[in-house]
């Protein structure tokens, strides 16, 4: 048996939000001790990694490991008509082959979606050797990334020991975001070797999603490496992990 | 089997115009192709995953693939579209852009024929919501994994032009060379089954043997047997023995029925699905056939309402169209007439002889009035009741007559003389426009006559056999004209030997039948084939034939011959 419920429907809101706009579909692994989500874009230039423990839940009960197949586009839709603030249930009818998702609020309401089946492909596990680490509010990257749109498609990520800058150039114009250390949207930084690396924004911007303003992302980086972004999930129980892979810059 | 051998041997294809080299290449990726993968591999080198005869498209446009491009490659579309303008061909600026890819991947996946061939073969089945999207994505997919020449070819894929020139034909003889199997057998089965993957599987797994399994199955079209003609009635009962069943000779579209259960298509004699373009006979052929499922063979024909006699050619053929089908249906009608039966429930009829399919499919149709009959047929040995039913035949407003040997099998894309026409006196030739004449008076501003010429069958160059200006109606002359500016020249086209002074010159490519009253011999400094036709007059402009299957200077010959013999016996 599968059934979770949490105290609101926020986190999977967000959660699901932000991994709508990279996989069109995802296999949701159901262990006793929480679940996980593993995937690759089909151009297999970013990787999300997922994961929620029981102890994020008000109640959680799945007695074998069960992987369900889910549409994220029609999960998407379904978790918009939830209000931020509703209980949510998430349970498997195994006779329909079914989830349900129940919000509890005001009234309660009830919907289901299909399990699909996933093909579970096998995915890289690069490991990397990071040399730059820095602790941001959301919110100054998502505005960053905000500017560096208006110029172009790609923005380029720094870390030195002064700070963090986030900058983007193009026939446009030019975009740039600053934090020094000390600022107060800048919460840890730790530089052994400085870092730049560009990116494509659009793949950013949707991970981006995955955050409140107010929450903090942790931004792993080094020259000629993916970025790994981490973002706290349920009041940091739970993890979202996206790795993206860098742009190669114009000479 | 890695794609990247596939689009490897293509790259070869394209660069080499040699017959012989290109079938050596053919050759050496078959016997690397195993068996398991033969059908993909021939498929995709034919350009399409899916056999010729289906139409199908991808649904991808070039504006969505340019996107597939630039995101598999990490470049804007505006940058791919500047390429594009430099390059002209997306495979190429697919090719140019990978090879300084800007966007990096997480992992690279080696790219295999299988993986290419299911992409491209659901692209059709993405529809709905967000379709063009997931078809961009399915697409991106396999370029952020090709390498710079095996992205060429996978949008070339997509697009449908390979641009490696190897064409159907072309691998009757590879097939065969790699498997050490005649080319004879290798076409035989191809006639039954229109699908070169399917033969090169069935010989690349159990040799000449597996081949000899291969059948008609329904869904699959069937060579169409093919006439011969003959001049006279007497020709035609000396190469019959004496007696053969005559049908009318109906002048439309042939097309094979294929029903399967409750589905019905309709294939032309050049394999294309026409299922769509007729539906006022779709629900008519599946009340009139009795059995579950069968292939039968037939003529589509336009009947005039009002004189209940059969419509021009042209008529019909302008039911071949995408669009306003329900408009046209109602100004032209068609019935199908039906003559042959290939497969009627399990039993494949290909070897029985023509009475005892025949006898089938009297019995297995159910003739729908107006919409499917049987062909007119009567069993003769009379020359005088032959001749009557010649006459009633052109007195309905039909071509003539066909001849059928009674013991004859039916003989998948061939043409032999157990099937004989016979057209009553005048004679026509398919001959192609190479230069055309302005015309004068009413006809000012158009062309008002055309210079015809005749293939060479050894050099395959065409030469003028007459200059013709009359049988074109005052629309058609406006209408011929759209179409040959198009195709004009300002010299003659280089496989065209000309002496006659043009106003213009055409590529050689529109076939026009024409009616003639003699052949005569001509100077070469008038006609370049030495021949010239009396009183030359377009019978109609010959759509389904493409330059190359017009008559050739030989075919005029023999024509000649027999004329100096008949006028001798005279």
């Amino acid at each position: 048996m599968v059934s979770a419920r949490m105290a609101d429907s926020k986190t999977w809101k967000t959660c699901v939000s932000a991994m709508v706009n990279l996989i069109d579909e995802a296999a949701f692994k159901f262990t006793p001790e929480g679940i996980k989500m593993k995937a690759m874009d089909p151009s297999h230039v970013a990787l999300l990694d997922f994961e929620l423990p029981a102890s994020a839940f008000e109640e959680y009960k799945v007695n074998q490991p069960t992987t369900l197949g889910i549409g994220l586009t029609e999960m998407n839709k379904i978790l918009a008509r939830a209000k931020a603030e509703d209980e949510l249930t998430l349970e498997l009818d195994e006779e329909k082959n079914r989830l349900t998702l129940t919000f509890r609020g005001v009234s309660t309401r009830r919907l289901s979606l299909p399990l699909i089946d996933v093909s579970e492909a096998e995915l890289p596990e690069p490991k990397l050797q990071f040399t730059a680490t820095v602790d941001v509010v959301a919110g100054v990257i998502q505005d960053g990334l905000k500017d560096a749109e208006i110029v172009g498609d790609n923005v380029k990520f720094e870390l030195s020991e002064d700070g963090f800058t986030l900058s983007a150039e193009s026939d446009k114009g030019t975009s740039e975001l600053k934090l020094r250390k000390g600022d107060q949207a800048l919460l840890k930084l730790s530089v052994k070797q400085p870092a730049r690396v560009m990116f494509n924004i659009k793949y950013l911007s949707d991970m981006a999603k995955a955050a409140g303003p107010s929450d903090i992302i942790t931004i792993n980086l080094g020259t000629d490496l993916p970025i790994q972004l981490d973002f706290q999930v349920a009041e940091g129980k739970g993890r979202l992990r996206f790795l993206l892979a860098p742009r190669i810059e114009a000479e | 089997m890695r794609y990247a051998t596939l689009a490897e041997a293509f790259e070869k294809l394209e660069h080499t115009p040699s017959y012989l080299k290109k079938n050596s290449v053919i050759v050496e990726l078959l016997k690397c192709t195993p068996a398991e993968g033969m059908e993909r591999v021939i498929l995709l080198l034919l350009g399409r995953p899916w056999p010729a005869y289906i139409s199908k498209e991808t649904g991808v446009g070039l504006q969505q693939l340019k996107k597939a491009v630039a995101k598999a490659a990490g470049y804007s579309a505006a940058e791919v579209d500047k390429l594009m303008k430099q390059v002209g061909d997306l495979g190429e600026v697919a090719k140019q852009l990978l090879e300084k890819k800007r966007q990096t991947t997480l992992s690279v996946e080696q790219l295999t024929v299988k993986k290419v061939f299911e992409n491209v073969k659901q692209l059709p089945e993405i529809t709905g919501e967000g379709s063009v999207d997931r078809k961009i994505a399915s697409i991106a997919e396999l370029l952020t994994s090709s390498t710079p020449l095996e992205a060429k070819f996978i949008v070339r894929t997509v697009i449908g032009d390979l641009r490696i020139g190897v064409a159907e034909g072309r691998l009757r003889d590879a097939i065969a060379s790699a498997f050490g199997v005649k080319p004879g057998v290798i076409e035989h089965a191809y006639m039954l089954t229109t699908d070169y993957s399917i033969v090169a599987k069935a010989v690349a797994t159990s040799g000449e043997k597996g081949l000899e399994k291969l059948g008609v199955a329904v869904g699959h079209p069937v060579n169409p047997m093919l006439a011969q003609r003959a001049e006279t009635i007497d020709e035609v009962l000396e190469r019959m023995k004496g007696k053969a069943a005559f049908e009318i000779k109906l002048d439309g579209i042939r097309v094979q029925v294929h029903k399967d259960g409750d589905r019905i298509s309709l294939f032309t004699r050049r394999m294309e699905d026409y299922t769509k373009m007729f539906p006022d006979v779709i629900d008519p052929l599946r009340q009139a056939l009795k059995p579950k499922r069968a292939i039968v063979d037939g003529e589509l024909v336009a009947i005039d309402k009002r004189t209940g006699k059969p419509m021009p050619f042209q008529e019909v053929l302008k039911r071949r169209r995408k669009y306003e089908i329900k408009q046209t249906i109602e100004q032209i009608p068609v019935e199908i007439h039906l003559f042959d039966v290939l497969m009627s429930d399990g039993s494949v009829m290909l070897d029985e002889p023509y009475v005892e399919r025949r006898k089938t499919l009297e019995r297995i149709i159910r003739e729908v009035k107006g919409k499917v009959m049987m062909t007119e047929q009567r069993v003769l040995s009379k020359p005088d009741e032959i001749k009557e039913f010649m006459s009633k035949s052109i007195e309905i407003g039909h071509e003539g007559l066909l001849a059928k040997d009674l013991e004859a099998s039916y003989r998948a894309g061939r043409r032999e003389f157990v099937w004989l026409k016979l057209k009553p006196m005048l004679e026509t030739l398919d001959l192609v426009v190479v230069g055309g004449l302005y015309g004068k008076g009413k006809r000012v501003g158009f062309f008002g006559s055309y210079v015809l010429a005749a293939r060479d069958e050894k050099s395959g160059r065409y030469k003028t056999v007459t200059k013709c200006g009359s049988g074109y109606t005052d629309e058609e002359l406006k209408e011929f004209t759209k179409i040959f500016k198009k195709l004009q020249l300002k010299k003659p086209h280089p496989d065209v030997d000309i002496e006659i002074d043009c106003d213009a010159y055409f590529e050689p490519r529109i076939v026009f039948e024409t009616y003639f009253e003699e052949i005569q011999k001509s100077p070469k400094l008038k006609h370049t084939s030495r021949f010239g036709l009396r009183f030359p007059r377009l019978v109609r402009i010959r759509e389904d034939r493409r330059a190359e299957e017009a008559n050739t200077i030989k075919d005029v010959a023999g024509l000649y011959e027999r004329q100096q013999k008949r006028k001798a016996k005279v």
